[in-house]
């Protein structure tokens, strides 16, 4: 089971994702991929919903620049681990375009990738599976110098 | 030399400590083995054909004899008593037990060294002219910017998975002793008409698979630039390099895809958000750094009386003579000179130095070189302060080790990887070519007749050995599951970078030794007087070597 974890530990997951082929619902919360985004985009922004953004890690940060208030959620998919790219597309997105909503990371999360991840901007971390919850808390707490301005503080748990 | 200060030591005794929780949980069962392989490859650890295999950094080739005496120290305890040098200026253990891994990167750590991001793909270690700030043709020290872009590019969080290793080397000097043409980045420090210090940047460089000169991305690079300059190259690349096949992912197959061009507009269109952030650098950052490495402890001497003594020496010891004319140096300072120690000899393979060697010569660093030791990419060590008038004592220092072998620059100088007797990736062994070939030389007079010719030799593709950048390449090449070798001719990097060209179909193992036998009389017979090497093969073209490589007796 998925276990969502942010600074302050595991939390409840209130999103849930609005597959393509289902229409858009009227309450918050919900996550939609970028080709609904593209397709329904007037829509989508005249709703009074936080919606949530999947992105893959190929997206372009900078044709989301004027929409970016839209979203309350960003979530970043890494489809392996050692896809780098979510890394540089999270720290454009904060250091770049502003962002300020929460960033999620996605998919094939390992636990001693969260340090790095939330160094980079990462809020919050979709864990594939409760094992890694330990390891995830603990392998961030190795690390406490370095030699690169982060761009958040260290936090409490993560 | 750079000494950490506090932060530094924090995070290698910080990392060493999760390292240990990391291996501790693989060895559990907690940890997944493909999860696993890229913490310890980020921590230099790899699984190799018989045992594990450790890489140790050497952060720009710079050490202390104290660093040194470790690592013998560690050799002996930890592994079959003897380490490699590698073509990146590291050091390979090639038979530590993995679950002691830990130990020995704590002992690292104590020392201040350690193995972080000597493999995975991430930024690896910076490598540089061995004779950085002791050479009379250097512009300017490279080690203060290896240290700066060491620090940068440590456990750097958006960097940490790239699309695949990345390698940058710096020269601070004319002549480029580190190579920095066929690296992922290449810097060269250079001035401007006022003074100021900046660089000249290639990127795209590479040896592997697909060899090929790096491009020029910037003539120009104002030194407080650096770090936000490499900072937009190295996003550009993490953003669009290949990730769908491994040995299509290095940045130079990007730059030669975008071209030269689009991948530079790229580059800057990235900098310009980068340029005026917090990765400038500051002058009071450059100084601290650059204080690090002002030499202290040079005395003034009186060079004429050593010159006198030496001269002496040499004219009733043809041994020390040799060795004196191939494996010393120029050095900026009146009354010093480089010393090369080479770890060529009958009965070791290139680059290996025991662990009695290691503690001796970290003594003899002490003594005579002002503590301080260099790795070379060539697989030899360089005693960077010696004093002339105490170079006779030191040489005989030296050969009592067994490591004062005359011949630095010679045909058995040879440089090659680990190869197939170690290596998993190997096509074909290395290491007992290099000796045959050697062998063949016993004889120092005519090694000397032969002048400077660079062998180097790759058990694969991977071409750890550099064989694209040797006189004579040798490639191990599996033909029908037998071991065979590509020759190519006429690679080099130092006054310019070529890679070389092959020179016909693959010899078998047994006929090898031969053949470069026959390209070595070929050149013996086609030089004009006083010509090198690589000035007749530039002259007379490959054809007289294809001739008697291929020839057939009738």
């Amino acid at each position: 089971m998925p276990v969502l974890i942010d600074a302050l530990g595991p939390k409840r997951d209130t999103w849930t994702f609005c597959r393509d082929s289902e229409p858009l619902r009227t309450e918050s919360a919900q996550l939609i991929s970028p080709t609904r985004w593209r397709e329904e985009r007037d829509e989508i922004r005249a709703a009074n919903v936080n919606w949530g953004l999947v992105l893959p890690p190929d997206a372009v940060g900078e044709e989301l620049a004027d929409d970016l208030s839209v979203f309350a959620l960003l979530a970043i998919e890494f489809p392996v681990f050692s896809d780098g790219r979510g890394y540089s597309l999270a720290r454009l997105l904060r250091e770049r375009l502003g962002y300020t909503g929460r960033l999620r990371a996605i998919g094939d999360l390992q636990a001693d990738c969260v340090a790095f991840m939330a160094r980079c901007g990462f809020d919050e971390f979709l864990l594939p599976s409760a094992e890694l919850l330990d390891a995830a808390i603990r392998a961030n707490r190795w690390i406490s110098v370095g030699y690169q301005s982060d761009i958040r503080p260290r936090a409490t748990v993560l | 030399m750079y000494s950490y200060n506090t932060v530094d030591q924090q995070l290698v005794d910080e990392r060493v400590a999760q390292f240990r929780d990391q291996t501790q949980r693989y060895l559990n069962g907690q940890l997944d083995e493909e999860v696993y392989k890229q913490l310890r490859l980020r921590n230099g650890l790899y699984i190799q054909r018989h045992a594990p295999m450790l890489r140790i950094a050497v952060p720009y080739g710079v050490m202390t004899a104290e660093q040194l005496r470790t690592v013998g120290d560690i050799s002996r305890r930890y592994d079959r008593g003897y380490a490699h040098i590698t073509t990146r200026q590291n050091f390979q253990l090639n038979w530590p037990a993995l679950d002691a891994v830990p130990d020995i990167l704590a002992e690292l750590a104590a020392v201040q060294m350690h193995a972080m991001q000597t493999s995975g793909n991430c930024i690896r270690n910076l490598t540089c002219d061995p004779f950085a700030g002791v050479a009379p043709d250097e512009i300017e020290d490279p080690r203060v910017w290896c240290e700066l872009i060491r620090q940068w590019s440590t456990l750097h969080a958006e960097f940490s998975f790239l699309p695949r290793k990345f390698k940058i080397a710096v020269i601070g000097a004319v002549i480029d002793r580190a190579a920095v043409q066929v690296h992922d980045i290449g810097l060269q420090v250079r001035r401007n008409e006022w003074g100021e210090s900046g660089f000249r940047v290639w990127v795209g460089g590479g040896l592997g698979r697909t060899p090929v000169v790096g491009k020029v991305i910037r003539e120009w690079l104002p030194r407080r630039d650096l770090i936000s300059y490499l900072e937009a190259i190295l996003r550009v690349y993490n953003l669009h390099g290949r990730r769908d096949n491994i040995y299509k992912a290095r940045i130079k197959i990007l730059v030669n895809a975008l071209g030269i061009e689009v991948f530079r507009d790229q580059v800057e269109n990235e900098w310009q958000f980068l340029r005026d952030g917090d990765l400038q650098l500051t002058d009071a950052e450059i100084s601290r750094i650059a204080v690090a490495f002002r030499q202290h402890g040079y005395r003034e001497l009186n060079s004429a009386a050593a010159e006198d003594y030496v001269a002496t020496r040499r004219r009733h010891n043809p041994l020390f003579d040799a060795w004196y004319r191939q494996n010393t140096a120029d050095h900026r300072q009146p009354g010093y000179r480089i010393v090369t120690v080479s770890l060529k000899s009958h009965g070791q393979a290139p680059g290996d130095i025991s662990a009695a060697q290691m503690i001796a010569l970290a003594d003899l660093a002490d003594t005579y070189s002002h503590g301080e030791v260099r790795t070379m990419h060539a697989q030899n060590l360089v005693l960077p302060h010696a004093e002339t008038s105490q170079l006779y004592d030191l040489w005989r220092a030296l050969s009592r080790m067994k490591l004062g072998n005359a011949n630095v620059g010679t045909v058995t100088d040879i440089i090659a990887c680990p190869g197939g007797d170690f290596c998993a990736l190997a096509n074909a062994t290395s290491i007992d070519i290099a000796a045959d070939i050697a062998q063949r030389f016993d004889d120092l007079d005519d090694l000397y007749e032969l002048g400077e010719i660079s062998i180097k030799i790759s058990g694969c593709m991977n071409a750890c050995g550099h064989h694209h950048i040797g006189g004579i390449g040798l490639l191990g090449v599996d033909k029908k599951g037998e071991q065979w070798y590509q020759i190519t001719l006429g690679g080099t990097a130092g006054e310019f970078t070529a890679i070389g060209e092959r020179l016909g179909p693959a010899i078998a193992k047994f006929e090898i030794g031969d053949a470069v036998e026959r390209i070595i009389d070929t050149y013996v017979a086609q030089r004009d007087p006083g010509e090198n090497y690589m000035e007749t093969l530039a002259r007379v073209g490959q054809t007289p070597f294809r001739e008697a490589v291929y020839a057939r007796a009738h």
